[in-house]
């Protein structure tokens, strides 16, 4: 092994405070998740009020999630990883710290404005027109603190993590602002310059590239960072990620259309959407495999390393989700599936099998770092949150795909003189039981993210800031 | 026709651009890179080596640390 002195230290800090909004906004947001399945079990729950209906809790509950939760682990990861594989301190403290803080505001926008009622009614998108624009400034912000760190490298290669973190960052500044382009007519009022089919075709080109490169392209920048960090061994194979990389990239931004099948879209639009769906699987299992290869010879650790068994359960639920996407994006079966709980329950197989889990998995492994301790306060404590966030998950999805088949095919079910066999309330009595347990998963769930809280409560108050700051010096 | 035409230029030039990013990479220039993870922590790069067999460029932490302004937990 051959050493050079390098010379400046890491800035943790932002990393830090990043995280730890992670674990808050996580711990909200899932929250809010519990208290809408509740309502799905016992309409009472919405409290006969405007702002906690259903209706305006669920867009809440969606926007903590995926831009307080993964959004704060996103910036958190790809500080902390941009920095150590590049090995130069984070351009700009005070631009950093600016993105913290703007990042922190665009979700209190949304934790205020939404129960309000101010919506665009997109979905994943419901930030009105001044908040979206807020959101523009810190993300470019974010991308000069990104990009300029990466230009400043002491090494010769950019690593592969960090290019997904970029197409991550640049990907999902061009789909927000395009999407959000509309005419304000007030401080929370606007309305979009796009209409009818064309709206519609805007809108779901940019929803599902929120999941593709919001909650994919930024994760799997984590996944190439961390699984190997964990497992101490190299990538797999790199030319698998790089060829990974573009496919994916390539492929991802035309799936959109399978949103809108059987609809006013053109039918060769939906056919596209159809067809580069179905492509996708192969890039997406193959990063999925470059993952899970990685612990070749160190398969064993799985035993002992709740942390590793974190990011390997993620990587087999990437693999189930992105084989169940494609499927379901088949215009046959998306007849089926389409409009029924089926596709709630791909989405949360996705948003906690995958995303949520190797959140944790990189969390765990970076905050007794960036606090300078030895490891997480308790061990012991994570393996429990592993297995509550396993049986939450599995027994979300599986309640959900019994209701979606069921609601399925009840809806679909005609009598000899062409009525309908059963109407919509009974198939919405038949999936009462699959409400019931899906809240039931949704509080395993948030359970194991109380016990993180805790652990992470525990571990940062004995933090010793003056190690952390020992190991990160660099330079 | 044309959209076979189109699909298939698609393909290939996927296959052309991945192929010229990779073509100019040696095996070392592969090894080198996917290593980086463990460049910047040479405890954990020893590990590596030992495991793996390959060679890291790691860089060692600064012997004379500059100390921390505060010690108190700064979020």
């Amino acid at each position: 092994m051959s050493t050079a002195l390098n010379g400046q230290a890491y800035n943790y800090k932002v990393v830090r405070q990043f995280a730890i909004m992670t674990v808050v906004w996580g711990v909200v947001g899932m929250a809010m998740g519990v208290w809408i399945a509740s309502q799905l079990v016992w309409p009472q729950m919405n409290l006969d009020l405007p702002w906690t209906t259903f209706g305006r809790l669920r867009p809440l509950h969606t926007s903590l999630v995926i831009f307080g939760f993964a959004g704060s682990a996103q910036f958190a990861a790809s500080y902390y990883a941009v920095q150590r594989t590049c090995q130069v301190r984070l351009f700009s403290d005070k631009l950093a710290a600016f993105t913290f803080w703007g990042w922190q505001s665009v979700i209190v926008i949304m934790l205020v404005t939404l129960p309000l009622g101010y919506t665009t009614t997109k979905e994943y998108a419901e930030i009105e027109f001044t908040g979206a624009v807020w959101l523009t400034v810190v993300w470019v912000a974010y991308a000069i603190v990104f990009f300029t760190t990466v230009v400043q490298r002491k090494t010769r290669h950019i690593y592969v993590g960090n290019w997904f973190f970029g197409a991550f960052i640049l990907v999902i500044a061009m789909l927000h602002v395009v999407n959000h382009l509309a005419i304000p007519v007030d401080w929370f009022k606007s309305y979009p310059v796009y209409a009818g089919a064309t709206d519609a075709m805007v809108q779901w080109w940019y929803g599902h590239n929120a999941v593709g490169f919001f909650l994919t392209t930024g994760f799997l920048g984590m996944m190439y960072y961390f699984v190997p960090k964990q497992v101490g061994r190299p990538i797999y194979s790199y030319r698998l990620s790089i060829v990974h990389f573009w496919a994916l990239i390539t492929l991802y931004i035309w799936a959109g259309p399978h949103h809108l099948h059987y609809t006013a879209l053109p039918d060769w639009a939906q056919s596209l959407g159809m067809a580069m769906s179905i492509i996708l699987l192969a890039p997406s299992w193959g990063g999925m495999i470059n993952g899970m290869m990685t612990l070749s010879g160190a398969w064993h650790k799985l035993r002992t390393d709740p942390i590793l068994r974190f990011l390997v359960l993620s990587l087999a639920f990437y693999g189930m989700s992105t084989f169940e996407g494609p499927m379901m994006a088949i215009k046959t079966v998306n007849a089926l599936s389409h409009y029924t709980d089926w596709t709630i329950g791909h989405v949360h197989a996705g948003a906690l099998g995958w995303v949520a889990m190797i959140t944790f998995g990189a969390l765990y492994h970076m905050i007794p770092k960036i606090f300078g301790r030895e490891q997480m306060y308790s061990i012991g404590l994570i393996n429990l949150h592993f297995w509550l966030a396993t049986i939450g998950t599995v027994l979300y999805i599986a309640s959900m795909w019994v209701n979606g088949i069921t609601q399925g095919l009840m809806w679909r079910a005609i009598n000899d003189d062409g009525t309908l066999t059963y109407s919509f309330v009974e198939s919405l009595s038949a999936s009462h039981p699959g409400y019931v347990v899906r809240l039931v998963g949704g509080l395993f769930f948030l359970s194991g993210m109380l016990l993180m809280c805790w652990n992470l409560w525990r571990t940062v108050r004995v933090a010793d800031l003056k190690q952390a700051e020992l190991t990160a010096q660099i330079a | 026709m044309i959209e076979i035409a189109l699909n298939s230029a698609a393909v290939i030039s996927l296959y052309c651009a991945i192929s010229w990013c990779l073509k100019h990479k040696t095996a070392t220039d592969i090894d080198e890179a996917s290593l980086i993870p463990f460049a910047d922590d040479p405890e954990v790069a020893r590990r590596v080596e030992q495991a793996t067999g390959k060679t890291i460029n790691a860089v060692q932490m600064s012997e004379q640390s500059r100390e921390p302004d505060r010690y108190t937990l700064e979020l």
